[in-house]
């Protein structure tokens, strides 16, 4: 435990002084802000799966990518792997600490685009649903957890972080197709057990549950459990140096 | 303290280390040799417990390094090749890091950050950015982090690769410091490093350890070391042509060329004798005979032979580098 923070110390400094990270929040604030009022203005709706639709499953999308490319990928590069596991840390508490210290800057992100909520909270006479809300951002964090974890295990996979990048983004991006195309019926009929378990395995229906302010075991579970297989197979691409 | 055997790395059909075994005493600082590609990064890797072998065993400070890793990397200080450091972090800051996991309790940890900036003198520098240092003072860095602990044994992979003569003679003297409390398995290339911190060496040649008894033999050969007169060339010749003589090195040639004094140059070679023979009074006799023709004996020495030798005999031939 004590490495584990040590280690998430280090990763949530390494992150937050990082000009590319910054590069991607200011992105990642920009386009949420942007999309937020734009839907507001167009639907006048005080609801979070209104507001936040379709931008917080296409933005952790495309910042994890950012946020991950360099996180094993850098490290394997420059060597700082080499020093990192001769020391007495172990290869769960790598991955697990480099897994945190980039899900707290995105919470952090996330946190930040609360005050548009909150300033429409302000001038909003009707009563609030706290329990959407807080539904709804449990969602946001959770896919972007699932995305982190893979864009992890991708960048153990790579020296090169751009590479890393790019796979995971294409990756994520034929996900996102997928589940359009799913729920468009183009892959399957509709109704089939075909189309229902893969569009279960696809992470949108879940989100979308979430973020109407369905907070159920199910959609939770999948987002652990597929989170932490992607963290179990980062911790076997770290593991893979062994298997030369 | 450190016990190597059978140990051997293969990448597919190549053999990076094979079938290695040695044992480096307590308190010992002890050369790794061999030119490069010979595989002591290697070895180094799996004693730190980075990579596995494919066979055979190793024991750091009585444990086990594949069995007990943990126990391993609590008990050793590793300085890779290249330095890898944490750029964005200020020289206090990452030793503090390290520091928290290697494990070293929170009230001791100030002063053991205290004690190595201390020993590596980077009191100076302990606010400066790691990505802005030097690469004298990264490797300093570099061993500071290796010593916080303190581990039983340092791994130390080529230390002063890339550092200037002056940043080269500091680190010896404080690898010289470290014989006190550190057993050192200090690899290089550099011979003379090795020559003037271990007190004594393991020679590495193609993934082999080249046996103690074939360095003990190439040592007690004994190395004429001679200067001389006359036509560098012709005399090198005849000299590689005398009974007993095993190899000629060139070690230096001071003048060459001058024509209006007959003197075509002026050179050091080191004469290394076949086994047990003693080649000067043929030496002697063959400038005798020439001195007519201008060669002349300048010096002659007798001594024995120099690390550099001893490797370049183990791993190519003779000593003197089989010239």
């Amino acid at each position: 435990m004590r490495n584990f923070m040590a280690l998430t110390g280090r990763e949530m400094r390494s992150i937050f002084l990082s000009p590319l990270a910054f590069g991607a929040a200011v992105m990642f604030l920009f386009v949420f802000g942007l999309v937020f009022t734009a839907n507001f203005n167009r639907t006048h709706l005080v609801q979070i799966e209104t507001l936040v639709q379709p931008i917080g499953y296409i933005l952790p999308m495309l910042i994890a990518p950012l946020l991950t490319m360099r996180l094993l990928a850098e490290e394997k590069r420059q060597g700082t792997l080499e020093m990192l596991l001769t020391a007495p840390v172990g290869d769960i508490e790598v991955i697990l600490s480099k897994f945190a210290g980039t899900l707290i800057f995105y919470g952090a992100l996330l946190a930040l685009t609360c005050v548009h909520f909150f300033a429409m909270f302000l001038f909003y006479k009707g009563p609030v649903d706290w329990g959407g809300f807080f539904a709804g951002y449990l969602g946001m964090l959770l896919i972007a957890g699932q995305f982190i974890a893979f864009g992890l295990f991708v960048s153990g996979l790579f020296e090169n972080s751009v590479m890393a990048a790019l796979v995971s983004f294409v990756a994520g991006l034929l996900v996102m197709l997928s589940d359009l195309m799913t729920s468009s019926n183009l892959l399957f009929k509709q109704g089939g057990t075909a189309r229902d378990v893969f569009q279960f395995m696809l992470p949108y229906k879940h989100f979308l549950n979430l973020v109407h302010g369905f907070c159920d075991t199910g959609d939770l579970a999948y987002f652990v459990l597929t989170t932490g297989y992607f963290l179990f197979l980062g911790v076997k691409s770290l593991e893979s140096r062994k298997w030369l | 303290m450190l016990e190597v055997l059978d140990l051997s790395k293969r990448y597919g059909d190549l053999v990076a280390i094979d079938r290695l075994t040695f044992a480096v005493e307590p308190g010992e600082v002890v050369g790794f040799l061999g030119a490069n590609g010979a595989g002591k990064t290697t070895t180094l890797r799996i004693l730190s417990c980075f990579m596995p072998a494919s066979s055979g065993k190793a024991f750091v400070a009585g444990f086990d390094v594949f069995k007990q890793s943990m126990e391993v990397r609590r008990s050793i200080g590793y300085l890779p090749e290249a330095v890898p450091l944490y750029g964005e972090l200020r020289v206090d800051e990452y030793l503090h890091f390290r520091a928290k996991i290697k494990g070293v309790a929170r009230a001791g940890r100030k002063a053991e950050i205290a004690r190595v900036l201390g020993r590596c003198k980077l009191e100076d520098r302990a606010k400066q950015l790691v990505g802005t240092l030097s690469r004298g003072f990264r490797q300093r860095v570099g061993l500071a982090d290796a010593l916080i602990g303190p581990p039983k044994i340092l791994l130390l992979d080529e230390p002063t690769s890339g550092l200037d003569p002056t940043q080269r003679l500091e680190v010896r003297a404080l690898l010289k410091e470290l014989k006190q409390d550190h057993t050192v398995l200090l690899s290089t290339h550099i011979l003379s490093e090795a020559e003037a911190s271990c007190s004594r060496s393991i020679i590495l040649h193609q993934g082999k350890l080249v046996p103690d008894s074939e360095i003990a033999k190439v040592r007690g050969q004994k190395v004429y070391e001679i200067s001389f007169a006359g036509p560098a060339d012709a005399v090198r010749e005849a000299l590689a042509g005398l009974e007993g003589v095993a190899a000629v090195r060139e070690l230096e040639t001071v003048r060459e060329d001058i024509e209006e004094t007959f003197v075509k140059s002026i050179a050091r070679v080191a004469v290394v004798p076949k086994e047990a023979s003693d080649p000067r009074p043929a030496l002697l006799e063959l400038f005798n005979a020439k001195r007519s023709e201008g060669w002349a004996l300048l010096e002659l020495r007798r001594r024995i032979p120099t690390l550099e030798e001893i490797f370049s005999a183990t791993t190519a031939g003779t000593p003197g580098g089989g010239a």
